[in-house]
């Protein structure tokens, strides 16, 4: 298993994407109120891995959508 | 507080990424406690709400346990949870010759152009969709694609199910890699329900019953206070029951309201104990201007008429349990079969039909509704036609270039016959042929 993430990653065709930006979730996932959330944004392409340029931290979070959402209150 | 009841689960509740969870849109400490309860802190996550109940007969919707509520109270917020379901989904790769990754799929860029577009709606750029983002059934959330043969891409995407006409919204979504290397999102789905007809609710003392129906807060019965119920239950609950705890906890509750302190609710009033005698309370619901025995003047809201009887009504910690209509509800016309039986499917996520099972059976059968019978089990089930030979009774088939039925063992078509019956049955006849035990059909009259 640990010898596929060295292994020659085959190009799939693609057209080509702009860079997505997303938000660091470093230290969001846990309750800390003196401790600083990274919230680093970061700038993806496809295939790049997914990681914090700021603090390595593994998982990232998609920005809100900036397109108006329209909510019905019941 | 139980398994089954919302209510804030964790202080990071909002930050979690849980398959289902269910919170309480606004929780409350429960005006009667134990020091038990507050010595290993079960307050400090509220699991309900201080509903106030009379306990009366109201319209008919209430019998078996059904609870009738007050509109403006749901308005207002009583009840009001959150349900929030995860997908997941991701890269997979597929490996040949001693793991070396020849495929992978792909997260493609959303077709704006293709006939599809209407299901990519809420897709970004990147293929994958984006929070805040109201969702319908059979929406997009990450537009996967997998590699075939001739070296394309087929579509796979990760779409969200869930019920017709109800708004549910992407709340999260995060990244990241699995142990490959390889992309892996999750979606956070929020749903926020008011209580409906059906939805299930429960007191601290097991007393549960459903939702029977919700009444406008013009019709309630009011006190001269004008205090209105949020929630009527039927006194029948408590004969066999026998929730005493339910009856005392109205009154501590009430007195505790009143006089502005939690009260107690321990079981024994012990001198060295602390807990508040219902002799105490009582003095402090006359000291309140209340019946000592916590029952109110009442006028009907229908009539303007006070009620005949004096009501006993006060504050009752009521949970919402996590067992919802919108999530049961279930009906099918026609739909998907099983491959190898042809009868319909069994089960919601299925979309599957309603089993008349043995019992019901035994119902029709005993009734002697013999055509109802025949419609459920066969006509509405797995209806087949087959072709019998009347000769040796098994089963041929139809040869469509001669255009008439064929016997396998006799190899002519001269005694055919066909016939109807359930595909299962056919089933049946093959499968013991296939052990060597042979059933023949006699037909009566073809
Ligand atoms: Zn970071
Ligand atoms: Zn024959």
């Amino acid at each position: 298993m640990s010898s596929a993430a060295s292994n020659p990653r085959p190009q799939p065709p693609q057209p080509k994407q702009e860079e997505t930006r997303y938000v660091c979730g470093g230290d969001l996932l846990f309750v800390s109120y003196n401790t600083r959330c990274c919230g680093e944004e970061v700038s993806l392409r496809p295939g790049d891995k997914i990681e914090c340029s700021a603090c390595n931290y593994p998982v990232l979070f998609k920005k809100r959508t900036r397109r108006i959402v329209e909510f019905q209150a019941r | 507080m139980g398994k089954q009841a919302m209510g804030n689960i964790a202080y990071n509740q909002l930050r979690r990424m849980d398959t289902l969870l269910y919170l309480l849109v606004y929780p409350q400490k429960p005006l009667l406690t134990t020091k038990t309860i507050e010595l290993v802190g079960y307050d400090k996550l509220g699991a309900g709400q201080n509903a106030t109940v009379a306990v009366m007969s109201y319209s008919g919707y209430d019998i078996e346990d059904a609870i009738v509520m007050n509109k403006a109270s749901l308005d207002r917020g009583f009840g009001r949870s959150i349900y929030m379901k995860r997908f997941n989904d991701g890269i997979k790769t597929y490996d040949e010759k001693n793991q070396v990754v020849i495929k992978e799929d792909i997260i493609a860029r959303p077709d704006r152009d293709g006939q599809n577009f209407g299901k990519m709606r809420v897709l970004d750029n990147d293929g994958i969709a984006s929070p805040g983002e109201v969702v319908r059934p059979k929406d997009i959330l990450l537009n996967r694609q997998v590699p075939n043969t001739s070296g394309g891409y087929k579509p796979a995407p990760l779409t969200y199910k869930g019920p017709e006409g109800e708004s549910y919204v992407v709340d999260k979504v995060s990244l990241y890699s699995d142990t490959r290397n390889k992309l892996q999102c999750k979606f956070l789905v929020r749903h926020t329900r008011r209580p409906e007809v059906g939805d299930k609710f429960s007191s601290r003392h097991g007393q549960k019953g459903v939702c029977g129906t919700i009444v406008q807060q013009e019709d309630l019965p009011f006190s001269e206070r004008s205090i209105c119920p949020d929630l009527i239950m039927n006194p029948h609950g408590f004969p066999s029951r026998m929730t005493v705890g339910k009856m005392i906890e109205l009154l501590g509750s009430k007195a505790g309201v009143s006089c502005g302190r939690f009260h107690y609710g321990s079981a024994f009033g012990e001198p060295s104990g602390h807990a508040d005698k219902v002799e105490a309370i009582t003095d402090t619901l006359v000291k309140m201007g209340f019946s000592y025995d916590g029952k109110d003047f009442l006028y009907s809201g229908i009539t303007g008429c006070p009620l005949q009887a004096y009501i006993f009504m006060g504050p009752i910690y009521y949970q919402r349990l996590k067992h919802m209509v919108i999530d049961k509800m279930h009906a099918r016309g026609t739909g998907p079969r099983i491959q190898l039986t042809r009868q319909p499917t069994e089960g919601k996520s299925r979309n599957g039909g309603l089993r008349i099972g043995e019992m019901e059976r035994d119902c029709l059968i005993g009734y002697g509704a013999s055509m109802l019978a025949y419609e459920r089990l066969m006509l509405a089930s797995d209806p087949f036609e087959i072709h019998v030979c009347r000769e040796c009774g098994l089963l041929g088939y139809y040869d469509h270039k001669r255009k008439s039925g064929i016997c396998t063992k006799c190899k002519i078509g001269d005694h055919m016959a066909t016939m109807k019956l359930p595909y299962a049955c056919k089933l049946l006849i093959q499968e013991l042929q296939s052990m060597n035990i042979v059933p023949r059909l006699k037909l009566a009259n073809a």
